[in-house]
């Protein structure tokens, strides 16, 4: 009889990432400690007419590196970014192929735009508007179950789609499903290879980007009064959840434990956030109730902090509502000044930025952070990174369709 | 409240459905498909659609119905995916009569597979033959994949936890299992989960048929969508949505609402590289998926009363799931009645799952078991099972509905009477 479940501590084991500032932990960390801007201009399409012309590429991915030639022709770009840093996440994680319950191994995935991104990549190459692809994608698979032939995992595959918040949300379910029993580990976290002339224009029509061309690396400024918008980011973050019974029973060594999970909606408006932040709150107050912690045991808050007018005065706004005076204490950051907003991936690379902060004991900057706009007077870590001891990190993640989520991530300490 | 530590034991809470709706090209709402199925009335018809060489036979929902149900205004301004999901999750929240005090704990899981590829393939013509500044800023609202799990949250003023899913055929099956965890583990009151699809685009008819897969011949007077039969020949794509209101038992019973039926159980499975190796482990592992379902059910399968087949009216797929049937019940097997929705309705991909659990909700409550439509001539290689060619009524206590995605996916719920 399965009639209960036993309460279980949640941990990370493998991480992989590719973002517009370093492939690989070791070249992501150096760089968003050392302050570096990934943004340049568009080089892979003609951006002529379109307002926007910046954004973070990933220059040096070279997906034959990953994967068989057949697989990658057959592969749209987000899922061969997303297939790389879920080798990369098996290999740190100890885990090969098959070597473990494979039914009770799940895949939860993040990605904004799916069905978009991969019909924008194959039309893009069908009307010779893609300078660094020859043939288009042929096979729309989702990327779930491609990372579950990699794995050799069948256990339950799917892939979390709720926009700019999907990477967040996509760890959190997964979380829930270690959580529940269904299973004992899930390889999860975001992806988003957005750089697309249709994806381009879309976000250009909704005018929330920044049109700071002249100065690339100076565009994305989250906080700072001269924020004009978010600079789209491609990326990926995977990381390996397991229960913690499961990591010790596998010997293998392990990042931090993801401690709350917590989610709500605006159910306001699908693209505009709601005045009021109450839900924005709520989303963090159940991730801190959720981890078992109260608002004084967060050391360091991961800003959503996209750099666009509306999202970081009332992201600011919320976190004082949630944390009162002491939230002028905490240190908070949004690494998005550097990789630029990575989309669906954004929630997975920023937790990975938190698990970093707490074994590095390091906080990384809210760069090009000049002046910081008036209703936006907290610590925001400007321009330098700042050596702090992290026990609890936050990581917040909002998206279209009004959805908000928040991780809540802490040092391990054994049971 | 006593908080739990790490390594205590707690009981899982029991989770009922206390409120359905249906878009189906059978009709929209409950009572219109219950009745609709049950006389042998087929959704199943000639499709012509600009841009397609050949006719072709699919499940399309009726646009002058589903103008009844949804105003002009928002109805252009969502994609038709996310309309449907709208009128099916207006009409699950009504049935279940939930109070305006429980939806700021009130979250949506809504899955599809394709979202809104509608509107994508209108702009990509945009961007092409006009400008990048011609793109429509309604683009990005309408194509996400959580674009029906927002607009349902802003419709009905819901402010839980809210997340599309994508997971081919299983999207809807997936959306009700996180569901069930959420409602599980959290301060969460009720769960709007289910799925919604509008596929019947060029781009995904060529998709599909170049896997050779589906059966689309219009025309021509073979039934196009006949479950177990002999002259089945491949699936009928179908549109429409479906959208249960869950909760837990004891929640259900303190407002004092109907209650359908609880989700007693569920198994996944996932076979590895489908593609290219469709046989032997394709088998295993459906056979893994409902032996998962009737065990975290606490099930013997002989206290299974009806099977809802996945039973797609493909070749292979209905003969091997036959075979999973004989495997898992072995002699009892004969006995069980069985019976596939899709002889009807078609494969409507994201939206079958959670279709097949409320046809199946439906039988419980109504105690009667729907038939296969169109099914005549059993194959001799589906023979195994006690196929229904026409309703039967039954005191059904316990059922399993399936749901084998052709790409590989695979999920059973197991449901019972309270």
């Amino acid at each position: 009889m399965i009639n209960t479940i036993k309460k279980n501590r949640i941990v990370v084991t493998g991480i992989g990432v590719l973002t517009p500032i370093g492939t690989g932990i070791d070249a992501f960390w150096k760089s968003l400690v050392g302050g570096i801007s990934g943004i340049s201009e568009i080089t892979r399409f003609n951006t002529e007419r379109y307002p926007t012309k910046i954004a973070g590429e990933i220059r040096n991915f070279d997906p034959g590196k990953y994967m068989s030639e057949s697989l990658a022709d057959s592969l749209c770009r987000y899922s061969q970014m997303g297939y790389s840093a879920a080798k990369m996440a098996l290999l740190d994680a100890d885990l090969g192929y098959g070597n473990f319950n494979s039914n009770k191994v799940g895949v939860s995935i993040g990605i904004g735009t799916e069905t978009l991104l991969f019909y924008d990549e194959k039309s893009a190459i069908e009307n010779s508007n893609y300078n660094i692809r020859t043939e288009p994608p042929t096979e729309n698979r989702g990327l779930s179950s491609v990372v579950s032939d990699l794995l050799g995992s069948s256990g339950p595959n799917f892939v979390v789609a709720t926009a700019c918040s999907s990477g967040n949300q996509a760890i959190g379910i997964a979380k829930e499903m270690i959580k529940s029993g269904q299973v004992d580990m899930v390889l999860t976290g975001g992806v988003e290879s957005p750089i697309f002339p249709l994806n381009l224009a879309a976000f250009c029509s909704l005018r929330v980007m920044s049109k700071r061309n002249d100065e690339p690396t100076r565009a994305s400024r989250p906080f700072d009064k001269e924020r004009d918008g978010f600079v789209m980011g491609e990326g990926t973050g995977m990381l390996v959840l397991e229960s913690e019974e499961s990591a010790i029973r596998r010997g293998v060594r392990i990042h931090a434990e993801v401690a709350g999970y917590g989610a709500t909606s605006d159910a306001f408006h699908m693209t505009m956030p709601s005045k009021d932040k109450v839900q924005i709150s709520r989303s963090m107050l159940s991730a801190i109730e959720d981890a078992d912690l109260g608002i004084t045991d967060i050391d360091y808050i991961n800003a959503h902090g996209t750099s666009t007018p509306a999202n970081d005065s009332g992201e600011s706004r919320a976190i004082k509502t949630v944390f009162g005076k002491s939230a002028y204490d905490i240190p908070i950051s949004s690494t998005k000044s550097m990789t630029g907003h990575l989309m669906g991936a954004a929630g997975a690379v920023e937790l990975v930025a938190c698990v970093l902060a707490i074994r590095n004991g390091r906080i990384p900057p809210t760069i090009n952070l000049e002046n910081p706009a008036p209703e936006c007077d907290l610590d925001y870590v400007a321009q330098k990174a700042r050596d702090c001891d992290v026990n609890v990190a936050m990581s917040n993640s909002f998206g279209f369709g009004g959805n908000n989520s928040t991780l809540v991530i802490k040092k391990y300490f054994n049971s | 409240m006593c908080r739990l530590k790490t390594g205590d034991i707690f009981m899982k809470k029991r989770i009922v459905v206390t409120g359905v709706g249906i878009v189906s090209p059978l009709g929209i709402g409950i009572n219109e498909n219950w009745e609709r199925y049950l006389s042998g009335i087929s959704g199943i018809g000639e499709l012509s659609k600009e841009g397609m060489d050949k006719m072709l036979c699919a499940g399309q929902v009726s646009d002058e119905e589903l103008g009844n149900f949804i105003l002009n205004d928002k109805k252009n301004k969502v994609d038709r995916f996310t309309s449907f999901a709208l009128v099916a999750a207006g009409q699950a929240l009504a049935d279940a009569k939930v109070d305006n005090d429980d939806r700021q704990k009130t979250g949506v899981f809504v899955g599809s597979a394709y979202s809104g590829l509608d509107i994508i393939e209108n702009q990509i013509r945009t961007l092409y033959t006009e400008s990048p500044r011609r793109v429509h800023p309604l683009l990005m609202q309408k194509n996400l994949t959580n674009a029906p799990s927002g607009e349902i949250a802003i419709e009905l003023d819901l402010k839980g936890p809210n997340i599309g899913f994508s997971s081919g055929a299983c999207s809807s099956d997936h959306s009700i299992i996180q569901a069930y965890n959420m409602l599980q583990q959290n301060d969460i009151n009720v769960m709007v989960a289910g799925g919604t699809e509008a596929p019947l685009l060029s781009t995904v008819f060529g998709e599909l048929s170049h896997k050779g897969m589906f059966n689309g011949n219009g025309g021509s007077s073979d039934p196009v969508s006949c479950p177990f039969d002999v002259r089945r020949n491949g699936f009928v794509l179908s549109e429409g949505a479906g959208i249960i209101v869950m909760e837990t038992l004891s929640s259900a019973e303190k407002r004092g609402a109907d209650i359908y039926g609880e989700i007693a159980g569920f198994g996944t499975s996932y076979v590895n590289d489908v593609y290219s190796d469709k046989s032997k482990r394709g088998f295993s592992s459906r056979v893994l998926c409902i032996k998962q379902a009737l065990e975290s059910a606490s099930v013997d399968p002989s206290g299974v009363d009806y099977v809802n087949a996945s039973g797609i009216s493909g070749i292979t797929e209905d003969m091997e799931e036959s075979q999973v049937m004989k495997t898992v019940f072995g002699r009892q097997t004969g006995h069980i009645p069985i019976s596939s929705t899709k002889g009807s309705m078609g494969l409507t991909i994201g939206a079958s799952g959670v279709i097949d659990l409320i046809f199946s909700l439906l039988a419980l409550k109504k105690q009667i078991l729907p038939q296969t439509h169109r099914l005549e001539d059993v194959d001799p290689v589906c023979n195994s099972l006690s196929h229904l060619k026409e309703p039967v009524a039954s005191l059904a206590t316990t059922i399993l509905s399936n749901n084998f995605g052709y790409a590989g996916n695979n999920v059973s719920l197991v449901i019972k009477c309270i």
